[in-house]
């Protein structure tokens, strides 16, 4: 959702909820705080500045606190500027960049992953471990950052066929880690070798 | 490797990368008194080591496998299971794919992306290995021409034997290489040492197409741009170069530790037991006397 | 032959092979692998359908055999022989997943969040936390390792929970983890020499974390916080009515005690010496580990009810059955190994010549030895060290340590080595002592020899040969060796029933650490030789769990 709205060009997003323990929901509020610290971390992967994302919590009896978290609201993202301003290519990179973190979103790993932070947290895993939030900060870090590139991969090779190398070229992802991920992707069978070229091997999404 | 870990720790610029540093009595005043010399983290520095921790990963415990799973066939909550068993005999015959000791640092492996270790690259080889059979270079990808195999010679007492073996299994290497993708030029580089000339002759039937170079290695260096390797060795006193898109190094291999350790503990030799250490397999006899004997009678 | 039982190491080819010839003649086959699957690993090129791989006909055989139990994912844990069979213990690690029911769908490695590191596949790639190795024979599995930092430490404490809840800034939270399993938190974290920061991860990056300073860090801040102090959290066990007597206030008896207390015993620890703490009060000197970090450690567990009777010696007028006599149902020998080994060269046994060990230990209790201005001391661990360093702040002007290999093999911490190098001290690699120099029958020099690295010896460190005809002298006031300390069991009487090693260590059984005689048990420097204060404590946290059981048992 809050994506969509930067894919149509949206500037910033600003999100307000209840206080914490207020939710007519009873954790709806905890639940779009993850996702949201989420998204935020998401854009600071792709490249955008994560400050256009903003989650405030009040009541519905503080009008002039709700005022000045707008007035606050409008003024950052008038000094950040306009969406994309902080990516140096073009719209069209733009538009890519956002698409592949909206796959990431919407794919379960993160869906599933985020919507059990509040049980890891509280009442622990599976396994009864319960997690710090250092540990599940840096467990989502390498997860997002993972979900990323794999779907930017992936929007790239429904295209057309390509190899590590060009994969590696567009991305500016280090060469070593595109085949890292493009060797977990066969095996998984999401996408396979299409034929050789001279000496690249090309790969396409199945 | 540590490149590539090196960029992923750099993602996250809250993590703060430097080690910090705990204060110190400074040495003028350690002397002629008795006083802690370390003070410890103070709260800000310790909170930044703390989180440089990496929080190890392994199965996060969320339960999406199950979820997704139809036949109910995942239960986290199984426990290791002991067994006791009684027997009358052992035969060992474990493989020594974890325990080798790793090459010199001079041959530039952890150091140079296309410089593989023989193990890794039988991995490669393999169908079932990380690249589903495909001869690539773990740098990009990208498939070698011309690759270069590298023995050298430890000398380190004991390690002679295995070194040798290590031969045999480079040439094994090299053939499988070639069976897989036509024209591949090969080139295997061995130490400055009669055994090995001793043993390549004994192999020689075995090496067709593949050059081989007896004068020792020199140096190995990365081209920056390509990550191909430039290879200088010498060959009767004259240095010569060459270029490689990869290279595959000879490691020594060894008995797993537990294995070193019940061979102790049953007091019997290893190095009698050492076989055919080119199936990356040690193949002991029977491993109690009384054992062994039976295996003579049957 | 044949109706016999057989256990096949290696589930590779030659496993196979064996199993398969074992199994035709007709006896009983365990084939156990390391891992999860069969197979074995040896590349084979199939000339029909140009593949590289090991597919083996045998395979199959092997897994329809009724007289072949496979056993995968499995170690051994441990090997008996009697009466010429092999009693073997194994362990079977969880895959946690069941094969029968698995298909092979491969929807679970589609959707796992985790990226690990492929240990199959060498690391070339990654797998996802569940996941198959072999795709022609597929064995899911699930890795959930401990934490190598974990793995590591010889009381498993939870590292990286400990350490995240510092990254939270949640400071209690964090001690409390760590307490739940070690009783002496500053003192690990003031002198640990961290074998966990050896293997952690991020030094593969660039440095380990200070895993050993963050633990001193948080338990420092309970210390400092003792003005005020906030009431303890201890759940005592019910009073079970039983004694046990602890010989030896070091770390291993004084953690034996702190659990033992904890699980409703009534506990006694008898000390030899004026001050408890063993090695920790009198051989670590205190700028490395402060008193008073020692002493309000120590005071937790006197808090628990624990009695410590200092210059109490066991031996003569009170054995270890006057112990039995007097009501003690339980005995933990826990001397520690505080005998300096002799060097075994003329003129050892001169005035101005002081062990290591002694040398600290009449520092420590507070009468130190003057050394003069020159002193040597021999030696390359960590006693070694302090003994040079402690030399130094006595007022030498001149100290030097002598050690026979080089710094590479040096068994002392680097961190320690470096300090001393910064406050002066120095240190001649590759000399070996030959003779003490006397006058008066008082030191006046070292006869010394120069040494070279030759083949490595059993300790997998290179044996030092001496150089012929390299022979100097050094001039000094003071020789310090230290060149290890083994423990002394001098007060064991021949009645005592109990055991000693080849070592002349104590001999226990490593699964309980009783010893020869039932109710006794040992653990620490003087059942190991000497080692590092956690494993200490570890041994200690371990004989309360087995002195619990005898007793429960009794």
């Amino acid at each position: 959702m809050i994506l969509d709205a930067f894919l149509c060009g949206v500037d910033g997003v600003l999100i307000l909820g209840c206080k914490d323990g207020e939710c007519h929901y009873v954790t709806g509020n905890m639940e779009a705080k993850n996702k949201i610290g989420m998204t935020s971390r998401l854009l600071k992967i792709i490249g955008i500045d994560q400050n256009r994302i903003y989650f405030g919590q009040l009541s519905s009896a503080e009008g002039t606190r709700f005022v000045e978290l707008v007035e606050n609201f409008t003024k950052r993202i008038k000094e950040i500027g306009a969406l994309g301003t902080e990516i140096k290519e073009d719209k069209e990179e733009l538009k890519f960049r956002l698409e592949a973190a909206k796959a990431a979103v919407e794919g379960e790993k993160l869906r599933w992953v985020i919507g059990k932070k509040t049980e890891f947290m509280g009442i622990g895993n599976k396994y009864g471990e319960m997690f710090t939030r250092h540990e599940m900060d840096r467990f989502l870090d390498g997860l997002i950052m993972d979900e990323v590139a794999v779907r930017e991969i992936q929007l790239l090779l429904q295209e057309r066929p390509l190899s590590v190398k060009q994969i590696s070229e567009r991305l500016k992802i280090p060469s070593n880690r595109v085949l890292r991920y493009i060797a977990g992707l066969r095996r998984k069978g999401v996408v396979d070798m299409e034929r050789v070229d001279g000496t690249s091997p090309l790969y396409r999404q199945l | 490797m540590v490149e590539e870990k090196k960029r992923y720790i750099l993602e996250f610029p809250d993590i703060s990368a430097e080690r910090q540093s705990i204060q110190e009595l400074p040495v003028e005043e350690r002397i002629n008194n008795f006083n802690e010399v370390s003070l410890g983290f103070t709260e800000d520095a310790a909170v930044k080591e703390a989180k440089r921790c990496l929080s190890c990963r392994r199965c996060l415990g969320c339960g999406l496998c199950l979820a997704e799973c139809d036949k109910d066939a995942i239960v986290f909550e199984q426990a290791d299971e002991k067994l006791d068993i009684c027997v009358d005999s052992m035969i060992i015959t474990t493989g020594l794919e974890r325990v080798c000791s790793p090459p010199p640092e001079r041959f530039g492996y952890g150091r140079y992306a296309n410089v593989v270790t023989d193990i890794e690259f039988e991995r490669i080889l393999s169908d079932n290995g990380p690249y589903g059979g495909l001869l690539i270079r773990p740098f990009d990808g990208e498939m070698p021409r011309k690759i270069g195999f590298v023995c050298w010679a430890d000398n380190n007492e004991g390690r002679g034997e295995s070194g040798i073996k290590s031969l045999s299994y480079a040439i094994h290497e090299a053939m499988l290489a070639k069976n897989k993708v036509d024209g591949l030029e090969i080139s295997l580089f061995l130490p400055d040492n009669d055994d090995y000339t001793k043993e390549l002759k004994r192999n020689d039937g075995k090496v067709p197409g593949i050059s081989t170079k007896e004068g020792g290695i020199m140096a190995i260096k990365e081209i920056q741009e390509s990550k191909n390797l430039i290879v200088q060795w010498d060959e009767n006193g004259n240095a010569r170069e060459d270029e490689f898109e990869m290279l595959v190094l000879s490691t020594m291999p060894e008995p797993a530790t537990y294995i070193i350790e019940l061979a102790k503990k049953l007091d019997i030799n290893l190095e009698d037991m050492r076989g055919d250490t080119f199936s990356k397999e040690i193949y002991f006899s029977k491993v109690s006397k009384q054992g062994r004997k039976r295996s003579e009678d049957g | 032959m044949g109706n016999k039982a057989v256990l096949i190491i290696g589930g590779g080819l030659a496993g196979i092979q064996s199993a398969l010839e074992q199994a035709e003649s007709g006896n009983t086959v365990y084939l156990l692998e390391n891992s999860p699957g069969i197979g074995g690993e040896r590349l084979l090129y199939d000339e029909d359908s140009k593949t590289v791989d090991f597919v083996s006909p045998d395979l199959e055989k092997v897994k329809k055999n009724k007289n072949i139990r496979i056993i995968t994912n499995a170690d051994i844990e441990k090997v008996e022989e009697s009466n010429g069979k092999f009693d073997i213990k194994i362990k079977k690690r969880a895959i946690r997943v069941i094969e029968e029911r698995c298909d092979d769908c491969k929807a679970c490695i589609k959707v796992c969040p985790v990226n690990l590191w492929d240990d199959e596949n060498q690391g070339l790639s990654f797998r996802t936390a569940i996941d198959f190795f072999d795709h022609v024979n597929p064995s899911y599995n699930i890795v959930r390792e401990t934490p190598v930092c974990q793995r590591t430490c010889p009381v498993h404490l939870d590292i990286r929970g400990y350490i995240g809840f510092i990254a939270d800034g949640k400071f209690e939270e964090s001690l409390a983890l760590i307490k739940e399993v070690l009783p002496f938190p500053s003192i690990c974290g003031h002198i640990c020499p961290h074998p966990c920061e050896e293997e952690c991860n991020r030094g593969r990056v660039d440095y380990p974390l200070s895993i050993r300073d963050l633990k001193r860090f948080v338990a420092d801040i309970e210390l400092q916080d003792a003005l005020k102090p906030k009431p303890l959290m201890i759940v005592k066990g019910e009073d079970k009515g039983k004694k046990v007597a602890i010989i030896g206030a070091g770390p291993a008896g004084l953690a034996c005690a702190h659990d033992l207390a904890l699980l409703g015993y009534g506990v006694t620890v008898f000390e030899a010496l004026p001050r408890p703490g063993g090695m920790l009060a009198v051989g670590i000197p205190d700028y490395r580990l402060p008193r008073d970090v020692l002493e309000k450690e120590i005071d937790a567990v006197s808090v628990l009810g624990v009695e410590i009777r200092c210059n109490t010696v066991i031996g003569k007028g009170l054995s270890i059955d006057d112990l039995f006599n007097k009501g003690y149902e339980a005995v933990f020998i826990t001397v520690g190994a505080h005998k300096n080994q002799e060097m075994r060269i003329p003129g050892e046994d001169a005035r101005g010549v002081i062990p290591g060990v002694t040398f600290l230990r009449d520092l420590n209790l507070g009468n130190p030895a003057d050394v003069g201005e020159r002193v040597a001391v021999i030696g390359g661990g960590n006693v070694a060290i302090d003994s040079a360093r402690c030399a130094l702040r006595q007022g030498a002007r001149d100290v030097t340590i002598l050690y026979r290999r080089s710094r590479q093999e040096m068994p002392a911490s680097d961190e320690e080595i470096e300090a001393a190098l910064e406050e002066g001290v120095k240190i001649e690699y590759l000399v070996a002592p030959l003779q003490v120099l006397t006058a008066d029958s008082k030191v006046t020099s070292l006869r010394c020899i120069r040494m070279e690295l030759g083949k490595p010896d059993t300790s997998g460190r290179r044996r030092p040969i001496p150089v012929e005809g390299s022979e100097f002298d050094i001039e000094l006031d003071t020789l310090i060796p230290a060149i290890g300390q083994v423990p002394d069991m001098s007060f064991l009487e021949e009645s005592s029933e109990i055991e000693l090693t080849k070592r002349g260590t104590i001999a226990v059984n490593p699964d309980t650490l009783e010893t020869s005689r039932p109710g006794v048990f040992a653990g620490g420097d003087c059942q190991t030789g000497p080692g590092i204060a956690v494993e200490a404590i570890a041994a200690g946290k371990k004989a309360a769990v087995f002195i619990d059981k005898y007793l429960r048992g009794k």
